[in-house]
């Protein structure tokens, strides 16, 4: 158990809205060994981020509730503890990234405050010394001419800089757990590479756990040692990602595959524009999933079961978790 | 599909600038080039991409091919008539061919109209049929999007994402155009529901012979429904095949940086040489000499920072707008 970073433990989340119950997350496990990278993969309403946010604490309670479940952090489990320990962890043991770069950070205070406001909460240093760290990750996460801009403001910069600044406020007290949550789906495609790239470049340097949220396959499969695939609030599918992608064995993960353009099709010679397999129909409302699988009415191998009982999550090969009862090879 | 080689779009030399204001009493104008001298033509049937970053002026073409923002030069034809200069009421007949379908199904949408009457406001507008047959049509259109006669009476929030797009691409069939412009249209939707919308966009363009220009910052999703692509760079077209060439030759620095930026669904071939430009793209207000590519370019030399390079053909189908190609 030494190298794990940090694990979940059975966690659900509940939103109560409008007196309905919402589970936006049931079930769910997972652990993050040191130093690797989680990837989670899901469409929106998944429960990819709320799991995130509950990991600390973040939740906001009304209307949302974390109705069971542990994270355990370094021996201790967060959700027992007090606020003002969790506050301690926060940035400092474990911290976050978000997607929004534009509106994560305070329009009204420089840069250069808002890492200080951080460092300030954890370490007990002079301005100096603060001033100089805050310069270093600046430096650390590349952004040129980091001492101008301290002084700057996140308007004056671009969103691939913002979405550095951010990175820089979360990996500043260098904590053993980072969760980047959809880190590049605002940016574009050329910056979204400089931003995996730097992360990649910095996990290794300072042996970051990086739990990866994201809704692009292309950037799991880039980034992540191991996967879970995440539908309608439950875990589906487990591996590691050369399994995963090799072998999926769950119907939605399958589907999810065949849904992307396959760059690697289109640029053979010859090859004609063609349709897309989609998986059809919609995700199911989540204050009224359905008794038996989630992803019944959807799924092409759907038997009569499915409709009455949800399959357990089990091991289908060593290492390979899928809730399915069709076996796939 | 049977392609006649009639040009339902040609685009000559657009230029579109925003003029920004700057100095006391504004007497110096400076000028966002946010298309700057773009040249393009999509026959019956064909379907053109656009790629670009933000800030690439990809949605401002689209916006001037429809006339919604004013082009400062340069000349549109739709089927061969020139319609650069047309006063709105001239205009108006032309709508009926050209319609567009925006990126954000949310904010595109009025929500306080129901959905029957969004999408057969533009049929009502052009009188295209009495009332019977404007009903009929907008039966047969709903039919046409994979939604049901019955959502007719709905409102635009009782619709997911997907939906609303299918939605808006009804609202564009309806007036029976020869040329669609999709601005971004699947990029605010979720990978299962991007698949289903791409695969209407074609369906829909076998049954009714349309054209598309199809606008997206996303290569992948342009290379699936594209037969030729242009590739935009701070409001100039920088390279423009077909697809295969473009992905199996690709000759433009830039348009290899994109190739190579963009994430592969395939874990074993995980890229250890990303050809990665730095930096971001410059304020187009203010864009580099010489070819605008040249400050993030890995190859520039001296003659890119002074000279501006022009597309020039390489080869029947191919053009590249590079000194060192």
């Amino acid at each position: 158990m030494k190298d794990i970073a940090l694990e979940v433990k059975n966690l659900a989340v509940e939103f109560n809205i409008r007196g309905k119950t919402v589970k936006a997350v049931n079930d769910l496990s997972w652990q993050l060994k040191k130093g690797h990278t989680l990837g989670i993969v899901g469409e929106s309403g998944c429960g990819k981020s709320v799991s995130s946010l509950a990991i600390l604490r973040l939740i906001p309670d009304p209307p949302g509730k974390i109705t069971s479940g542990s994270i355990l952090y370094d021996g201790q489990d967060i959700m027992k503890m007090s606020d003002k320990n969790v506050r301690d962890i926060r940035g400092r043991k474990i911290s976050m990234i978000f997607q929004e770069p534009m509106t994560s950070l305070n329009p009204l205070m420089t840069v250069g405050k808002q890492i200080s406001e951080i460092i300030d909460r954890h370490f007990k240093l002079s301005k100096q010394q603060t001033f100089i760290k805050a310069k270093n990750i600046l430096d650390l996460v590349q952004i040129p001419d980091a001492e101008r801009w301290l002084n700057g403001y996140p308007h004056e910069m671009s969103g691939g800089m913002r979405q550095r600044v951010m990175i820089a406020m979360a990996l500043v007290c260098e904590p053993a757990v980072l969760i980047a949550d959809e880190p590049t789906t605002a940016l574009d495609v050329t910056t979204q590479a400089q931003i995996l790239a730097l992360l990649n470049n910095l996990q290794k340097k300072l042996g970051t756990a990086v739990v990866m949220i994201t809704h692009d396959l292309g950037v799991i499969s880039e980034t992540a040692d191991h996967v879970i695939v995440m539908y309608a609030g439950k875990k589906v599918e487990e591996a590691s990602v050369l399994d995963l992608f090799e072998n999926p064995k769950h119907p939605y993960t399958q589907g999810l595959m065949k849904a992307i353009p396959n760059l690697e099709e289109i640029s053979k010679n010859n090859s004609k524009p063609s349709r897309l397999e989609e998986i059809k129909g919609i995700v199911p409302s989540l204050h009224d999933l359905p008794k038996g699988c989630p992803f019944e009415n959807r799924c092409s191998f759907a038997m009569e079961k499915c409709k009455h009982k949800s399959p357990n999550f089990e091991e289908k090969a060593p290492g390979h978790w899928a809730s399915c009862f069709k076996e796939f090879n | 599909m049977n392609m006649n080689d009639e040009i339902i779009l040609e685009v000559v030399n657009l230029k579109t600038y925003f003029p920004i204001k700057k100095g006391i009493f504004s007497l110096q104008k400076n000028y966002v080039k946010a298309v700057d001298d773009v040249s393009l033509k999509i026959k019956s049937g064909e379907t053109l991409g656009i790629v670009g970053e933000s800030g690439s002026g990809k949605s401002t073409l689209g916006k001037s091919i429809m006339r919604l923002v004013k082009p400062t030069s340069g000349m549109i034809k739709i089927k061969g008539k020139d319609i650069t200069k047309l006063s709105k009421k001239e205009m108006f007949p032309i709508r009926k061919k050209v319609q567009i379908v925006f990126q954000d199904p949310y904010s595109s949408l009025n929500p306080r109209f129901t959905v029957g009457k969004i999408v057969s406001e533009g049929m009502y507008l052009h009188k295209i049929g009495n009332e019977l047959e404007i009903k009929e049509r907008l039966k047969e259109i709903f039919e046409k999007v994979g939604l049901s006669e019955f959502h007719l009476n709905s409102y635009p929030h009782e619709f997911s994402g997907g939906q609303r797009q299918r939605i808006g691409i009804a609202r564009a069939l309806a007036l029976d155009p020869n040329l669609i412009i999709a601005d971004e249209p699947v990029s605010a939707l979720d990978v299962s529901v991007q698949a289903q919308v791409i695969n209407l966009f074609m369906d829909l363009q076998q049954e009714f012979q349309l054209s598309y220009m199809f606008i997206a910052h996303d290569l992948s999703v342009i290379a699936q429904i594209c037969s030729k692509i242009g590739v935009m760079y701070l409001g100039n077209i920088v390279e423009i095949t077909d697809r295969n060439t473009l992905f199996s030759n690709p000759q433009h620095p830039y348009t290899k940086a994109l190739l190579s930026s963009i994430p592969m669904p395939n874990p074993k071939s995980r890229k250890k040489d990303h050809l990665l430009i730095e930096g971001d793209i410059p304020s187009p207000s203010n864009p580099p000499s010489g070819c605008k590519f040249h400050t993030r370019c890995p190859f520039a030399k001296k003659i890119c920072t002074e000279q501006i390079p022009y597309l020039k053909k390489i080869d029947t189908e191919h053009e590249v707008a590079c000194h060192l190609v």
